[in-house]
């Protein structure tokens, strides 16, 4: 493992392209379970205020909307070119694999899977 | 084992991991993650805005920006080994904070000194998308929901830092640089 120290001062122009792989590692992880978090908690928040079956149909809409920008972002960014079930098992947006993939796919930045996802967020 | 590959147009590999990728993928990927996290709020936002209508999208936003400004910073700090709780840990968590994207957002961060620090926005791409959409939703966001999301990061690294913004839209015209400013102060003695 690279060795890490992120305590040495504020450097104003710090990026991305500063950071260690080791770190962007964590970074891309870190950020992954922000995007199933903050749809768990837009889920929960709906689903207090006006019941879980609003909830579940706002998800459905919102995955809905959201599916093809996955998927755009994740084969532009890797350069996967087939749009094939290798392409959805990467972007994590597939229902052709079901959840024991997209869980345990490592390409998997914006994986949904209610049932941990709800898990995590309560925890 | 696989080997470090510069992105993934190869063929389907079962055992592909991050760890795999070259780091300009890597930094790719994290760009995309954080424009990922920003588009999700705001497709939930349109859709409860489109049922329920403005203002309970609006409180919909806060309750979950609340949540998650306080969530945020926690794990950047892990994720890079960022230590401490002062305005200098605070600025370096927030470099890095997808809620406030510098790779999207053009930002300067300061480090006046050990108690004070100065964020300034030059270019906010979500500021643009409001001025273009032309229905005022700069002003709530900005003037209220923005200050709130300050705060909520900074109270979760020390709650004794203080998040004060010295300029803020609504924008006098397009030439009006920077978007917004934003004082960072730690009191030593609160």
């Amino acid at each position: 493992m690279e060795s890490l120290n992120r305590n040495s001062g504020l450097d104003p122009m710090l990026s991305y392209a500063n950071l260690t792989k080791d770190e962007l590692v964590r970074l891309v992880k870190t950020y992954r379970e922000y995007v199933r978090k903050i749809d768990g908690f837009s889920y929960r928040t709906v689903m207090d205020k006006w019941g879980n079956d609003e909830a579940f149909n706002c998800d459905l809409k919102v995955i809905e909307g959201t599916k093809h920008y996955e998927i755009e972002a994740i084969t532009t960014v890797l350069g996967i070119q087939e749009p094939i079930i290798a392409t959805c098992v990467a972007s994590g947006s597939s229902n052709l694999t079901g959840d024991a993939v997209l869980i345990h796919s490592a390409l998997n930045p914006f994986a949904k899977c209610k049932s941990i996802m709800l898990k995590s967020v309560l925890e | 084992m696989t080997e470090e590959v510069k992105d993934y147009s190869g063929p389907f590999d079962p055992d592909m991991k991050l760890e795999n990728l070259s780091k300009e993928a890597l930094m790719n990927l994290v760009r995309e993650c954080s424009r990922l996290y920003l588009v999700l709020d705001g497709h939930w936002n349109t859709h409860v805005q489109a049922k329920y209508g403005w203002q309970e999208a609006f409180d919909f936003d806060m309750k979950v920006w609340e949540t998650m400004q306080a969530y945020e910073p926690g794990r950047i700090a892990k994720a890079l080994n960022i230590q401490g709780d002062d305005v200098s840990a605070y600025l370096k968590i927030l470099q890095f904070m997808p809620a406030f994207p510098s790779s999207i957002y053009d930002i300067r961060w300061e480090l006046i000194d050990e108690n004070h620090g100065r964020i300034t926005v030059d270019r906010c791409t979500s500021l643009e998308y409001f001025e273009r959409e032309g229905k005022g939703g700069e002003e709530p966001i900005c003037q209220i929901m923005e200050p709130c999301a300050f705060q909520w990061t900074v109270s979760a690294i020390n709650p004794k830092m203080k998040v004060v913004p010295t300029k803020l839209p609504p924008r006098k015209n397009k030439d009006d640089v920077p978007h917004c400013v934003w004082e960072v102060s730690l009191d030593p003695g609160d």
